[in-house]
This record gives C-alpha cells, structure tokens and sequence, in this order.
C-alpha cells in the first residue's frame, strides 16, 4: 500500500527536508514527523532535541526563516494545508443525500438554546430532575424505605450476633450498636448514600447522554463568567449535586488552572452533594420558608465567594468553547451501563471511607479524643444558637458531610433542634468542611497547599455564617 | 492560502443572527484558540452560519454546531455571503 | 504461542494494589509478557464513542490508572482475537498532535512511548474532515494506524453515505466503518486488526 503523503507549502517542504538532514540522533517518531512538530514549536521537543542535537542552533534558524515567509504562525498554515486534504478527502468519499430534516430535533433545539424558553426549560429539568426525582422521590421515599428495613431488620439482627459472639463490649461497638462498622457505616452507605446517588447518577446519565449538558453549558456561561468560570464548569457544578468527591475530579476537564481552583472552592463550600441534599430536604421540608431561606443563603454565598475569588485569583480568564452535539433520545442500555460503572467507582472509593469513618469515630470515642474535640465545640456552638449536642453532628460531619446531616436528623427527631436552629445549623454544616473523601480528591487533584489554604478559610467562614444568620434571624424576630 | 484582510470579512461579533458567509480568518496572536477553533471544525474557507447572540454566540460550520463566547467571537473573521 | 503462565501472573484484577504498586507492576508486566502481549491503542478526540469501543472491545477487565506523575488517566483491559491476547489501551482524548493540554500530552507520549503493533483513531462519521487531519498526522509519525469510522448510525440518519474503500485508496490504510454504540462493526474491526497485525 502506498502512503498519500500531503505535500505542505514549498518553503514549509523546504524547511522538513534541511531538518531531517540535521537530526542525528533516533527518535520514536519519523524524522518528517518530529520536523513538522518543531516548526509548530512543540515545546516539549524543542527541548529535548537542545539537549541531544548538536545543530540545535540552525534547526531554530530554519524555524524561524520559515515563519517569515508566512504571515501567519506555521502551525496554522500547517493544519491549513492538512485540512485542506482531509476535506478533499471527505469531499471524495462521502456524499450527502438528501432527506427528511429531522425537524422535531432541530425545534428542540431551538427551544434549549434560546434564553426565553430555554432558561424555563432549565429550571423544568433542575426542579423535576434533582428536587422531585433525586430528592423527593430517592432522598425522600426510597431512603425511608430501606432505612425502615434496616432498622428493624437488620440492625437488631447484627446487635444480637455480635453480642453473642464477641465477648468483649469495645468490639461489639467496633462492629454493631449506635456507631458500628456494619449499623452506621454500611448502613448509611446501603440506606441513605446508595438510593440517593443511584438516582442522581441516572439522572445524570440521561442528561448527558440526550445531549443537553453543553446547551446548559452555553445558556449559563455568561453568568459564570462573573464568577470567574466558563460555560464548561457547568458539569462539574451540577455533578456536585451528586457527588462532590466526582465532581472534584472532573475539574479536571477546565482550562485553566485558575478555573479549577474556583471550581473546587465553590464546589467545597457552597454545593451541598446528594447525601447532604436529601438529609437537609427531608429535614426542612416542613418549613417551606426555612428551605427558602437555606436555599437562598447557599446561591448567595455561591456568587459572592465566586465573584471575590474571581477578582482575587490572578492568571487569564476562562474563554468559553464548546461542540453542540445533536439531541438524542439516550439508549437505555447506555444509560445504565454509565451509571453502573459510576456507581462501581463510586463504592470502591467511597465505602472503605465509609468504613474507616466508623473505625476512626470508635477510635475516637475510645480514647476520649472525640469528647475533647466536642467539649472545644461546644461554645462555637453556643455562639451560634445551638445546642451544645450539635457539636457531635459536626464532628461526624467531617467523617462524612451526610453523617453530620443524618446526625442533625436525629437530633430533629429527638426535639433538641426546633426552629430556626434548623436552618443555622443546615446553612453551617453544607458550608463546612468537606467530607473525609472530599478532601482526600482535593489533595489529591490541587495539592497540599491549595487544599490546605481552601480548608482554612472554610472553617471559620462556615461558622461565621452561622453565627450571621442566627444573628439577623434573632433580630429581625424570624421563627418557625 | 491567502489570509490577508480582504475588505468584505468582518468580525462574527458583529454579525446578525441568520447571516451566512465563509472562515476567512482568525485575529488572534494566541495559537491555542486558533487550534481549538479548528479542532472543532471552524475551519478558514468552510460555510459558516451565525444562528444566536445571546447568551452565547452559536455558530455552524458544515455538519457542526459549537457554542463560544464574545471574545472568541471576535477574533473569527467572514467573508459575508448572504447580506440581510 | 502459549502465554497462559504469564496470562495469569499478569491478570491480576487487584484494583487498590495494583495502583498502590503500579510501576512495579508495569515493570514486573513487560519483563513477563513483553514479546507475548500484542498492544492496540485507541486514539481519537473526545465525544467519538472511543470510551464505548473501549468497553466493546475489553468487557469487564478495565484497570483505570493515573498516567505516571500526572492526573491523567489511562484505562487499560485484555480483549482476545482468534486466541491471541491483546492489550487494549484508551488514551486521552486528543485533536492533533501537537498538543495543548496536559492530557493531549499524555495521549502523545503514550503513543510514543507503548509502541503499540496498531494505533486504532476512531473518528466521528459526521465530521470525518474536520478528524482525518490526525489520521494524517499518525502516518507521518510512522505509526502503524487504522482508521475506525464510528457513529455511522447518525450519519446515516442525516443522509450520509460514506465510500469505505475510496478512503481505503486515498489514505493507503485500513478502513473500517462501525457504530460502537449499537456494538456494529466490532467484528470487522477486530478481524482487521489481527489482518493487520499478523501481516
């Protein structure tokens, strides 16, 4: 088979053949291919070949004569040149019938994309995807349902068992009882976490697969861009609703670095994850008004954080550009090939945590240390309008964001929490520090340093808040 | 291929929606925006439609429909085709 | 060819471990079964279905690690054709190959690096001229391409019809057209690589 080889521009021709005459030494690509590479000043071969050409000098000058004959920089007349091929290519080889437009798709489109039917449209899918789907219905229906089960089902059963079969009380703790490996641990993980991440990674799926995520991406740009991100955020943003720790990871994706130490900030402080949200919808949810007044707090801190961090941070401003694909209905077995390998992520990394939390809380309780740790809290607590129990809920809290929310649940239940307690306590504990996992993807994701200054301002910052609205609820006489 | 300023190419920025031209060029002294444009398929010498403004700018070009924002619409420069 | 020892004491499926001691194991790996295991790499920019042809192609055995001293990750798994074993490996997802971003990097050096026996570049079928530009580029770096036409499900349904074996003569490599989502073509690729490989 004989290779068609693109021809480029005579002076580029020119330039490839007196490099490759100058390259002495073997590399792991054709000596066309690296010349090419070094004429669109590919950094990371410039380098190498410094270090082991000893015409490193006239390969630069060949460069740089090349680029005077162009106007533009080479490694545009170069893709020029390529793409022009490629587009003779296809011209040759594909044909385009012509057929019935597929107008319904374009129609939806349309709808998406433009801001007066598009913005409600968004705010259709936010209310019945997350609320009614992922909370009311996971958080709410499916979680009660399994916690029932495991309360009366199978906690009793492991308390028994171990009772029986470890003599010693410290261990039964270790494995059952109030904080065990298998009642709180698993149990939290099979109960609350697991229906609750299920759903929204569904969800999720199907949003992404349909084909709507960029056409959120580029209707919400513009106000991101206040905050110091793109249009491209838009997907780690709303897969913190789900899972912060994923999130986090996908940061990744942004441009700048810039972007996605914002990205992680905001995603630490001000966007509570599936766990977090069902425990805080399902306690709040009988005082419309305190939901209202959480909600409106967390998207106030969300922009105010965002817009002092975007004027703080130095480097470049995020552009924005992104493919729209086509609308598509998802396939279904797609959809749940996705969430099933998500949620397989999800419980490799997530349950050992869950597990060391237990440990780590039995430990805790063991030595004493925990009642240290709770007695030094119990005046922030107080000067915050809390009862002094909650400070439990907060060191949970950092074991796992939806401990300390399930925690606050039960506290709910046993009438310690009333009132506007509720809301200060649900603002302060969304706002706190991320859970154990969390913090470890930071760590991993943005460096010591950067998750270390992220974690400091955090803390104080969450309790302020606290200390703020307790302060002006108090004052302006606001009571559920 | 000739990308010097002819005087018909003007700025997609100052495009009206449903205007129709041809990639003429790119104003732009950073590479990685020209090489991101044209791996997305904005392509100097491809058919080009402006089909939004507002919130961001949405364009065509050929089988591809991209989403970028003011300042990257300003450095894309058509030759107008079809004048509304 | 019996590489059944070796298949063993490279197919651990330990996920934690094997991350924990991955460059031993990479090392461990290629002094084993380095003349024994045949390697395709998927290249390909994003949102071309190479993540389902990966799936297609490996079934259940996916390790997913970081790329040594970056927070790129690379997914690797096993797939058999006609008996033979294969490495799959899915680079990042890649535009040209001069690179921008960190992960194009990677994508690069993988390539580079791994020698693999076949570079397979999936393309989207609707924009297949604005894709080639790298099947071009793969060729003139001198590596051993194919070129998988993915998403001929969607071009088909905006009237598309693509001549397989023009592009076949145009470019002097192997074409293979196929919609990975609906598993369409998998064969066809997998009876090309061996082809190819055992040429």
């Amino acid at each position: 088979m004989l290779i068609n080889r693109i021809k480029y521009p005579e002076p580029i021709e020119k330039a490839i053949a007196e490099i490759e005459k100058l390259l002495t030494v073997e590399y792991k690509l054709s000596k066309r291919s690296l010349a090419l590479l070094l004429l669109q000043k590919d950094e990371a071969l410039l380098a190498e070949i410094a270090k082991k050409e000893p015409h490193y000098q006239e390969i630069l000058k060949i460069i740089d004569d090349t680029q005077k004959q162009f106007k533009e920089p080479l490694s545009f007349v170069i893709a020029s040149a390529r793409q022009e091929f490629a587009l003779n290519v296809e011209k040759e080889a594909l044909k385009e019938k012509e057929t019935e437009k597929a107008s319904i798709t374009e129609f939806l489109h349309k709808l998406t994309v433009n801001p007066i039917t598009g913005i409600p449209i968004m705010f259709l899918i936010l209310y019945f995807g997350i609320y009614k789907f992922v909370g009311v219905f996971g958080a709410g229906t499916l979680v009660d349902l399994i916690e029932t089960y495991f309360e009366n089902n199978i906690n009793p059963v492991v308390n028994q068992v171990t009772a029986q079969v470890i003599p010693w009380k410290v261990l039964q703790d270790l494995i059952a009882n109030d904080y065990g490996i298998i009642t709180l641990g698993i149990r939290y993980a099979v109960a609350i976490v697991l229906p609750v991440v299920t759903l929204y990674f569904l969800m999720f799926s199907i949003l992404e697969d349909s084909g709507y995520l960029p056409r959120l991406s580029l209707l919400i740009d513009r106000a991101f861009k206040v905050i110091g991100l793109s249009g491209r955020a838009v997907i780690p943003m709303v897969l913190g609703f789900g899972c912060d720790t994923m999130a986090t990871m996908v940061t990744r994706t942004l441009e700048t670095n810039r972007e996605r130490i914002i990205a992680t900030l905001l995603l630490a402080l001000a966007i509570p994850c599936s766990a977090q949200l069902g425990v805080i919808l399902g306690l709040l949810s009988n005082n419309p008004e305190a939901l209202l007044i959480w909600a409106g707090v967390m998207i106030l801190v969300f922009l105010l954080i965002g817009y002092l961090s975007s004027q703080l941070l130095p480097g470049k401003k995020a552009g924005f550009y992104m493919e729209i694909p086509p609308l598509r209905i998802p396939k279904l077995k797609n959809i749940l090939t996705k969430t099933f390998v998500r949620m397989k992520w999800y419980f490799i990394e997530i349950l050992p945590l869950f597990i060391l939390a237990s440990v780590l809380i039995w430990i805790g309780k063991l030595t004493g240390l925990f009642d240290l740790i709770i007695k030094g809290l119990e005046p922030v607590m107080l000067w915050i309008g809390l009862p002094p129990k909650a400070a439990q809920v907060f060191l949970f809290g950092f074991f796992r964001r939806d401990y300390g929310a399930a925690g606050m649940f039960d506290l709910y239940q046993n009438g310690i929490l009333a009132g506007k307690q509720l809301v200060v306590a649900a603002v302060t504990l969304t706002l706190f520090i991320p859970c154990i996992a969390q913090f470890s993807m930071m760590l991993k994701e943005r460096g010591t340093k950067v998750t270390l200054a992220i974690t400091a301002f955090i803390l104080p910052f969450a309790f302020f808040m606290g200390y703020l609205l307790n302060f002006l609820l108090t004052v302006l006489g606001v009571n559920f | 291929m000739e990308a010097s300023a002819k005087p018909l190419a003007i700025s997609l920025y100052n495009m009206r929606p449903g205007e129709k031209g041809i990639v003429a060029y790119f104003n732009t002294k950073d590479e990685a925006i020209i090489k991101k444009l044209m791996a997305m398929g904005v392509i100097p010498g491809l058919p080009i439609v402006l089909e939004q403004r507002f919130p961001s700018f949405i364009i065509k070009v050929g089988r591809t429909r991209a989403a970028i924002d003011q300042d990257i619409a300003k450095t894309i420069y058509v030759r107008l085709t079809t004048g509304k | 060819m019996d590489c059944h020892n070796c298949n063993r004491s490279c197919h651990h499926a330990g996920g934690r471990h094997r991350r924990r001691f991955g460059l031993f194991w990479q090392k461990a790996r290629k002094e084993m079964c380095e003349e024994k295991l045949l390697k395709i790499a998927l290249v390909g920019s994003p949102n071309v279905g190479k993540s389902m042809l990966f799936n297609a192609l490996t079934g259940a055995y996916v390790t997913v690690s970081n790329y040594p001293g970056t927070t790129v990750e690379v997914a690797r798994g096993r797939t058999v054709i006609h008996g033979q074993e294969y490495e799959v490996i899915d680079t990042p997802g890649m535009y040209s190959l001069l690179p921008i971003t960190e992960e194009e990097k990677v994508a690069r050096d993988l390539l580079l690096e791994e020698k693999p026996d076949i570079v397979v570049h999936v393309v989207d079928a609707k924009n297949l001229g604005r894709m080639l530009p790298l099947t071009y580029q793969l060729i003139e770096a001198g590596l051993p391409v194919l070129l998988a036409i993915n998403m001929m499900d969607e071009a088909e349904q905006l009237g598309l019809v693509i001549d397989r074996e023009k592009i076949e003569r145009e470019l002097g490599i192997p074409v293979v057209t196929m919609a990975a989502a609906q598993n369409v073509g998998i064969r066809e690729l997998k009876e090309r690589v061996a082809e190819y490989v055992n040429k």
